[in-house]
């Protein structure tokens, strides 16, 4: 019984010791954010001053946001805002369709940055993904109310202003 | 006794253990003495470890797959072998497809296809994209085309599909001189080199060969080519090396051509 205890020990020591690895590097790379080009610091949503996860379901600006969200995002994004929607699983690297309940994401960010990855994309450094550039697809006025349908349907409120 | 408990503890731990995460799935060339399979129902194939690698519809580029009659590409997945005898290099794709698109002389008719894709500045799989590459991070892709299996001498070489021409180019894209006579196929398979989209290119020489065949709803498709070519815009593949790998798969019954696909992300490859 020594032998199996000697032999088990040292695998399970080595298991625990990867998972708390692993989980710390997992944290680690949650929080770096890119820094938006100067265009997008700062920009505020012109629709609304309102915490967009405060807004009611019939808010016209959600229903509208709601809308597009299901035509375009929901395919990676998922239905629930979760990084698991039907197209999510052929993308794996570098970065698979953010979950964007997850409270290290667009909860850490302000609703100018969510603007520049819908405008540019995942095309460039340093994402290279597969998140496309909506700069022509939608107005100005959509991509503002696909941000509030966004944190509305994943249940978080953008970063908070100093 | 004591043996069966042990076996069940040291399970027990293995199965938590993280089997693939972010970094993609590893495809392991096998190393075999001898020649390499150039069909793919040669049973050298059972030799090499199967990986199956999940596809999505391409959505990065218009026109994007949304557009497609499905809404979204066919393919789901796509199983790949490779085995090499450290001189020349083969893969098999196999993959459902419920109808066989072999031919496209009819304007209504869209072929299948598969293509591997290879970035030519291996500094890092980060560091091009996965979708066609980059400026000056040029990516080499091996496309078979089903409708050049057995008339791959009859297809007017530059146009994708029979009346349309060569619309782009990396040669025009970079100001060269665009050569098409130069370039002859050897097979069903075009190996090509882009630098973003919009840059698809035929290369000047043409060395990746195929063999493709379809039956009971599943293509299985080889390709294979020389480890290495005297052309720098063709990948190298190194002993013991690591190259990163992405895949297409163009479904014709879905309607599916040039953009309209299904993608892999970048995966690995290495080389016994």
């Amino acid at each position: 019984m020594k032998k199996i205890i000697f032999l088990i020990a040292p695998l399970i020591f080595f298991q625990s010791a990867f998972s708390i690895a692993n989980a710390a590097v997992e944290k680690e790379k949650k929080v770096i954010h890119s820094t938006p080009p100067i265009d997008y610091v700062g920009l505020k949503n012109p629709l609304t001053e309102a915490d967009p996860k405060t807004l009611p379901d019939n808010d016209p600006n959600i229903l509208a946001g709601k809308k597009l969200y299901e035509a375009t995002c929901m395919a990676c994004h998922g239905e629930k805002s979760n990084g698991k929607g039907s197209e999510a699983e052929g993308f794996v690297t570098p970065i698979k369709p953010v979950d964007l309940t997850d409270p290290e994401a667009i909860a850490k960010l302000d609703q100018g940055y969510i603007f520049w990855r819908i405008n540019e994309g995942g095309l460039d450094d340093p994402f290279y993904s597969a998140m496309p550039a909506w700069s022509d697809d939608f107005t100005e006025t959509e991509k503002w109310q696909i941000i509030l349908y966004v944190y509305k349907n994943a249940g978080v409120s953008p970063k908070a202003k100093k | 006794m004591k043996r069966v408990f042990l076996i069940i503890a040291v399970a027990g731990v293995l199965a938590n253990a993280r089997v693939a995460d972010a970094a993609g799935l590893t495809v392991v060339s096998k190393f075999v003495a001898g020649d390499i399979p150039t069909t793919p129902i040669a049973a050298a194939w059972n030799k090499a470890r199967e990986v199956v690698i999940p596809m999505s519809s391409q959505i990065v580029a218009k026109p994007r797959a949304f557009d497609l009659p499905k809404g979204k590409s066919s393919a789901r997945r796509v199983s790949v072998r490779s085995i090499n005898n450290g001189k020349a290099i083969a893969f098999l794709l196999e993959w459902e497809d419920v109808t066989e698109n072999s031919t496209v002389d009819n304007p209504a008719a869209y072929r299948d296809a598969a293509a591997l894709e290879f970035p030519l500045k291996a500094v890092g799989k980060e560091k091009t994209h996965f979708a066609m590459g980059h400026e000056d991070m040029a990516v080499n892709i091996w496309q078979w085309k089903a409708d050049l299996e057995d008339r791959y001498k009859a297809v007017p070489i530059g146009a994708s599909y029979p009346g349309e021409g060569q619309e782009y180019s990396i040669e025009l894209y970079q100001g060269r001189l665009y050569d098409l006579p130069k370039k002859q196929r050897k097979g069903p398979v075009e190996d090509l080199i882009a630098e973003g989209f919009n840059t698809l290119t035929l290369q000047d020489s043409q060395n990746v060969m195929g063999k493709g065949n379809w039956s009971g709803g599943k293509w299985r498709v080889v390709f294979y080519r020389s480890l290495t070519t005297e052309d720098k815009e063709h990948v190298a593949f190194k002993k013991r090396g690591i190259t990163p790998i992405a895949f297409a798969i163009w479904d014709g019954g879905n309607l599916e051509k040039d953009g309209q696909k299904s993608v892999t992300t970048w995966h690995e490859l290495r080389v016994e």
